[in-house]
């Protein structure tokens, strides 16, 4: 089957100083049709950039490089026209901040009618229709919101309008930056069902980028990690979450809070996040690694198979062997 | 009277809030009440739209409550707009990192900027240590670049609010999802670091709000549910998380995604 969304190579740069500088470096993802594929990874290293430019709405002072196809038709080459038909017809993005993207000086039903008017519903049908599309999201009086400016909302119902929003194209990609970060875990149970029903029923692709690893595995079939603008994990979201192949997925997975139990602090892991164009020769994560040899800071690694799924460490086969990569669970820690 | 020292930090009574949407009117808060002791850690937690933001903003003097009242530290907020001074002198005593915080940072602004003016407003800082002290702030919740905010991700917009707040070393220090857009090494990060402030600052008080009931787990005393503008049930974190008793908290409770997890749809629409 020919992949939905293929990103190859994907690089993103800004000017810096006298330079070019990158926030994505190198970056490869691939999504059938109907298949769910989480992307995580550090604060800064490149998920929304990476996202945005499948749709091309990258600040103007980016320079994009690399190969992104929708359904086969390269992405970065559209003409006008044929960019404009895709975002309407093909694509969708729920974006991570919703008041960037809701003009605060027009109602919510202006926002959903303007894309419908688009493909020619206007008036009462598209009243209606925006109220149907916000029921479906959970929010008990539609009217009300419909009528509502967006200071007048909580940022939980501007996420379901902006979820609303991009579910009401029907589209065939669907791009979720950390959609639900602003719902309370009953409402975000509903809306993912949501989109799990859109990808399984209608066949919609789905890039989800969250930073919640429970959530990837529970949605996603796939698990992409990016470190500092590029793809170092890529595997099954079980087997990340139970048998991760590279030292930053398992110090991630150390790392977070647990439901169940308080810890007196976190494991966190040591240094801080870095930005693509800061990252040293070699493995960018090596700094902050506890298996980091020499060798690592020679070259970058390359992004390889294993197990079922890639991996950008030249260690990973024997931190594998030697359990060093198994996820602490805290029942033991 | 008693001692403001005695007083609770934060007091709320029978607050109710009624917002005007064309000719419908919102109750946004129904009657809330509740007190948090000075140096506790109180995690508000539920349903999106049951009026946890606009509690909050009550607090910090950003929206003015239908009725009932609030206290910090035994001082009723002061009636009436806050602006200038007053403005100033309140929020030196109540910080908040909004939940959207792209709409609450200067764009003109740098982050070392913006927790640099924080500091000269509220006299925290020389002037000559303006800048290094920014910076250690900034450094302390993991940012170690300057740039302006739309050319920051999500989550370091997100952490250079939560320094500007820090810096101005509040009684009460509110953060709306402030730790929702952050991926967990670095939510980790501000986590232990708001345990450190708590052990360095026994007296300040923190107001937790958030979806995440690990981050309650890990960073709050008591918890407080909220359904529809009213406080459905209040406790321990641990009474809440082990034993809920209210249907909604149970609900919540069930709801928290993990491995086998699935999304499910449980009301028909
Ligand atoms: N307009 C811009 N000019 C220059 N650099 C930018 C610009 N916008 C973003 N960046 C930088 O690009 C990098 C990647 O940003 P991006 O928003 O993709 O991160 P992210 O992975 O989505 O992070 P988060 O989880 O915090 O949302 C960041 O380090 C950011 O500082
Ligand atoms: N300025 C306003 N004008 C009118 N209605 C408002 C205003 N601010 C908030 N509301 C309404 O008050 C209710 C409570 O909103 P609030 O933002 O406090 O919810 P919340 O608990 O913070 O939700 P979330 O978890 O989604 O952020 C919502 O129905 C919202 O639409
Ligand atoms: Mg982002
Ligand atoms: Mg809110």
């Amino acid at each position: 089957m020919t992949d939905l969304l293929r990103i190859e190579g994907l690089r993103i740069q800004f000017p810096g100083g006298s330079q070019m500088r990158d926030v994505v470096s190198e970056v490869s993802l691939a999504i059938a049709p109907g298949e769910a594929v989480g992307l995580v990874g550090e604060s800064g290293s490149g998920k929304s950039m990476t996202a945005r430019a499948v749709i091309r709405v990258l600040p103007p002072t980016a320079r994009v490089s690399g190969e992104i196809t929708f359904d086969g038709a390269p992405v970065l080459s559209m003409a006008s026209k044929q960019l404009r038909a895709f975002r309407q017809k093909d694509v969708a993005m729920i974006f991570q901040d919703p008041s960037v993207h809701l003009n605060p000086i027009r109602t919510i039903l202006d926002f959903l009618a303007e894309g419908m008017r688009l493909r020619g519903v206007t008036g009462d049908a598209a009243r209606s229709r925006a109220k149907s599309l916000l029921s479906q999201v959970l929010i008990d009086d539609p009217d009300r919101v419909l009528d509502s400016y967006p200071h007048q909302l909580s940022g939980g119902m501007l996420q379901r309008v902006m979820i609303a929003s991009a579910i009401d194209g029907e589209p065939r990609l669907l791009l979720a930056d950390e959609p639900t970060t602003a719902l309370d875990v009953t409402t975000q149970a509903e809306v993912l069902a949501i989109i799990d029903r859109l990808r399984r029923e209608r066949g919609v692709g789905l890039l989800f980028i969250t930073h919640d690893l429970e959530l990837a595995a529970a949605i996603c079939d796939r698990t992409v990690v990016m470190y500092a603008g590029r793809t170092v994990e890529e595997q099954g979201s079980m087997a990340v979450h139970r048998a991760p192949l590279h030292p930053y997925t398992a110090g991630l997975l150390v790392s977070r809070p647990h439901v169940s139990q308080k810890q007196a602090r976190l494991q966190v892991l040591p240094g801080r996040p870095i930005a693509a164009y800061e990252a040293p020769g070699g493995c960018s994560f090596a700094p902050r690694c506890a298996h980091a040899q020499p060798a690592c800071e020679a070259e970058v690694p390359a992004f390889r198979a294993l197990a079922g799924g890639h991996v950008a460490c030249r260690r990973a086969e024997e931190l594998r062997t030697a359990g060093l990569l198994k996820e602490v669970t805290h029942a033991e820690s | 009277m008693p001692s403001p020292d005695a007083s609770p930090s934060v007091s709320v009574q029978d607050l109710k809030k009624v917002f005007r949407v064309g000719g419908q009117s919102v109750e946004a808060i129904r009657g809330v009440t509740f007190e948090v002791p000075r140096g506790e850690s109180l995690a508000i937690v539920g349903e999106s739209g049951s009026g946890k933001t606009t509690l909050a903003r009550i607090l910090m003097g950003l929206e003015r409550p239908t009725s009932g009242t609030v206290k910090l530290g035994g001082e009723d907020l002061p009636n009436g707009r806050l602006n200038g001074r007053r403005r100033r002198r309140w929020a030196e005593r109540v910080q908040m990192v909004f939940q959207d915080c792209y709409a609450s940072l200067d764009p003109r602004q740098t982050a070392r900027g913006c927790v640099a003016e924080a500091l000269a407003v509220h006299h925290k800082a020389p002037r000559s240590e303006l800048a290094p002290r920014a910076a250690e702030l900034l450094g302390r919740v993991g940012l170690h670049l300057d740039a302006l905010p739309n050319s920051l991700s999500g989550g370091q917009r997100q952490r250079v609010a939560i320094a500007r707040a820090l810096a101005v070393a509040p009684d009460v220090l509110i953060l709306d999802e402030a730790v929702a857009a952050l991926d967990v090494s670095v939510q980790g990060q501000v986590l232990n670091l708001l345990a450190d402030i708590r052990d360095e600052t026994p007296d300040l008080t923190l107001l937790f709000i958030t979806h995440d009931l690990a981050v309650v787990r890990q960073v709050s005393d008591r918890v407080l549910v909220m359904e529809r503008g009213l406080v459905v049930e209040s406790g321990t974190t641990d009474d809440i998380l082990d034993r809920p008793t209210h249907p909604y908290t149970k609900r919540l409770r069930e709801s928290v995604p993990d491995v086998g997890w699935k999304p499910t749809a449980t009301t028909q629409v």
